[in-house]
């Protein structure tokens, strides 16, 4: 096993209380399902899907058969001579608009993957540790953005509302202590 | 012989080469027409090869040291119009491509196609929410972008949106409340809320479906879920069916 993110990953209590508004689960649980797999099982099956077939070619030649784990099969296409990595960078990434100092620590473990989707991932992506700290970055930002544009909308109609922060942080605190406010694990059960 | 001129413009072997390197100014080289009064005065930029054995015409853009594109004709390749991630239409991975009749392709945009493989039984019934695939795995009959991972759980590559439809027959029923959901990381949405008793056939069985757009963040995952309620125990079951009867299919929109 090998480990991504091994230093974690810094947020802040705006950016916690923004993503609470979208998600049934923790910042931390999400980043195991999505962002993980960007970084573990799908390099592997990009790789095998594309490079496979050459692979199958050198082996044919040296009259072998096919190896039955991905996890030989990987090793085996990034050791072919031709092999090039393909140092993917992810686009249309966001960066959290912050005021607050992100001072609280999440996934001080790091993501653990298995050593192929790790040899897998460095070939397929440019920076492997990079993709997961901006698809978390990219994730608060959207959070924010939609915390903000929903609650900008019903403050402004809220006739007992004289002023709206001009910080996302500070609007967000503000709205989630209001008696009225629920985040989404409050919501849904009524739904 | 290369003449160079002033402003380093460069013409040689019937090139002509535009460069500049002052910093913080653009390199420009354009085909204007200033008339404003004939519908005939067109401004045309031309790429064009000796014929059908020839090259390619296209347009190369590239980052020196980085990602490069071409959009152009493939003369190799029935005459399509591509757009490559590589220096020239006939190389490369396909990104877009239009054939001389007009149907468009992205063979690298997000898609994938899921078959439920076989049957489970005893998964709902009692208000217990399933993840369709989740212990008998999806058959991936395609998965452009490699996004789709046999449990049944969709990852969004990039934000967009995203078309996600899904079907599945349901066995055994003796519940009151059929529920099926389309699960986003962003909201869960109740695609059906049917009695059970009601809609099932002869043979105990029920359908659902659903079609809809998601808004997605990159990394968000989107999975198909079932619940049913009443039943008194988790006694009902999800059929693949004869017909890839439960599937969970999508692809990303704009």
């Amino acid at each position: 096993m090998k480990k991504v993110l091994k230093n974690g990953y810094m947020i802040s209590n705006a950016d916690k209380l923004a993503v609470a508004n979208d998600l049934l689960y923790s910042l931390e649980e999400w980043a195991m399902r999505g962002p993980k797999f960007m970084i573990s099982l799908k390099p592997v099956k990009v790789l095998l899907k594309k490079e496979l077939t050459k692979f199958k070619e050198k082996l044919k030649k040296e009259k072998r058969n096919i190896p039955s784990t991905y996890s030989q099969c990987v090793e085996g296409i990034c050791a072919l001579e031709d092999f090039k990595s393909y140092k993917i960078k992810p686009s249309f990434l966001l960066k959290p608009n912050r005021k607050q100092v992100a001072n609280q620590k999440i996934l001080k473990d790091g993501i653990e993957i298995e050593d192929h989707e790790y040899t897998a991932a460095f070939n397929y992506w440019e920076d492997p540790e990079k993709v997961i700290t901006d698809l978390l970055d990219n994730k608060i930002a959207k959070c924010k953005e939609r915390f903000v544009k929903e609650w900008t909308k019903k403050l402004t109609d809220d006739p007992e509302v004289t002023e709206i922060p001009i910080e996302d942080d500070d609007l967000i605190e503000m709205v989630v202590a209001r008696s009225d406010y629920k985040n989404r694990v409050q919501r849904e059960p009524e739904e | 012989m290369a003449t160079v001129n002033s402003i380093n413009n460069t013409i040689g072997n019937n090139d002509f080469s535009v460069n500049r390197s002052t910093a913080g100014t653009a390199v420009e080289s354009s085909t204007e027409h200033s008339d404003n009064t004939n519908t005939s005065s067109h401004a045309r930029l031309l790429a064009q090869v000796g014929g059908a054995s020839g090259g390619d015409p296209y347009l190369y853009l590239n980052v020196l040291s980085g990602q490069d594109y071409s959009f152009g004709i493939d003369n190799s390749d029935s005459d399509a119009l591509k757009i490559q991630d590589d220096a020239d239409p006939s190389t490369g991975n396909n990104l877009w491509k239009m054939t001389s009749a007009g149907e468009r392709t992205m063979p690298l945009q997000p898609a994938f196609i899921g078959v439920l493989s076989g049957n489970v039984v005893n998964v709902t019934g009692n208000g217990t929410q399933y993840q369709i695939g989740s212990t008998q795995a999806f058959t991936e009959i395609e998965d452009q972008g490699g996004d789709f991972n046999t449990n049944g759980t969709f990852t969004a590559p990039v934000d967009g949106i995203y078309y996600l439809s899904s079907a599945c027959i349901l066995t055994t029923v003796t519940g009151t409340a059929v529920n099926f959901y389309c699960v986003t990381s962003n909201r869960t949405m109740v695609t059906s809320a049917k009695s059970g008793t009601a809609v099932k056939n002869n043979s105990g069985a029920c359908g659902q479906q659903y079609s809809l757009l998601a808004e997605m963040d990159a990394a968000d995952t989107a999975t198909t879920e079932i619940r049913d309620t009443g039943a008194g125990a988790d006694t009902e079951g999800v059929s693949h069916g004869n017909n890839n009867g439960t599937y969970f299919t999508g692809n990303l929109v704009v």
